[in-house]
């Protein structure tokens, strides 16, 4: 099954459209202006963790257009828990001729609009400061948002890329 | 502007069996016990936030590094003011019970204490140390 985000872009002024998703017991936000499609987990190829192994968080390839996906886990992009991934979120690429990157998740919850995003404060220092963009407050409830760019950024994008295609190229050149 | 390390007034929080002090200055209000709200993120000793009149603030949990692991669970929170990076940031500070303010001189440290200890207070048949937050929770100390 495929979701597909509607293409008429529509200008939000008084709060930015998002994504609600959810990995485990939380709740994450994402700017669905960021989100190409939802997918479910359906046609996903394991990458062997021997393929590159500093880049463990990307579990799977898809394949989709013609184009390739690196489907991260979200489980070890945030160094949470292992959960129940049902959906994969295939985020727009930065660059026509690139690779895609997906994000596979638990669960959809909803589209919601943010009324106000808040930058994360400086206490938290670590690696936090590239994932979320800030936080939101959504029924209540501080809900990271998440910053597209850092579940697989470019230079990782074209180390596993050249990884994945060294591998393919050797598996071709022995059959 | 910085608060004055000789301030004559201090705000007394317990943790465990111990108080300890900040500057009244540094401090805006004592929080009713409430829930931090947690995500996923790595900073050490960042418990999660405490959502506080629409404002997001960090909750710093100092309790381990003044008074050990074996503090009971703490009910409120001073609010604080923390300088990070030349910027001022209200941070939420888990403690164990009432808090006092009081008026008092600073005395220097002495002996070997940590370098979060700005100075101590000695009332009555008490001798409190001053934290300094930024010492105390600055990321290079604790990693």
């Amino acid at each position: 099954m495929t979701l597909a985000r509607n293409s008429s872009r529509r200008l939000i002024v008084h709060g930015e459209a998002a994504i609600l998703f959810a990995i485990g017991p939380q709740k994450f936000a994402i700017a669905a202006s960021a989100v190409d499609r939802i997918h479910d987990l359906e046609g996903l190829e394991s990458i062997p963790p021997h393929v590159h192994p500093r880049l463990a968080k990307v579990r799977y390839t898809f394949e989709r257009e013609s184009r390739r996906y690196y489907v991260v886990d979200a489980n070890m992009l945030f160094r949470t828990l292992p959960s129940r991934h049902s959906r994969m979120m295939l985020l727009h690429p930065a660059k026509r001729e690139q690779a895609g990157v997906a994000l596979a998740v638990d669960g959809i919850d909803r589209m919601t609009s943010l009324p106000r995003i808040q930058s994360l404060p400086k206490a938290f220092h670590g690696d936090e400061r590239s994932w979320y963009r800030g936080l939101a407050v959504v029924d209540g409830r501080v809900v990271p948002v998440v910053n597209p760019a850092s579940v697989l950024n470019s230079a990782e994008l074209m180390v596993l890329d050249s990884a994945v295609n060294a591998r393919l190229a050797l598996a071709g050149g022995r059959s | 502007m910085m608060p004055s390390l000789t301030s004559a007034a201090f705000v007394l929080f317990p943790l465990g069996r111990k108080r300890y002090a900040l500057p009244a200055a540094r401090v805006s209000e004592l929080a009713r016990p409430d829930t931090p709200q947690t995500f996923p993120h790595t900073s050490k000793h960042v418990s999660g936030v405490l959502l506080r009149r629409g404002a997001i603030l960090p909750v710093c949990d100092i309790a381990e590094i003044v008074a050990g692991k074996d503090v009971p669970p703490r009910k409120f929170y001073l609010i604080a003011m923390r300088e990070i990076a030349g910027q001022r940031e209200r941070t939420a500070i888990p403690v164990s019970g009432e808090c006092e303010l009081t008026n008092a001189e600073l005395l220097p440290p002495t002996g070997k204490l940590p370098d979060y200890v700005r100075g101590l207070l000695s009332l009555r048949d008490e001798i409190i140390e001053v934290v300094d937050l930024e010492k105390l929770l600055a990321p290079e100390a604790n990693a």
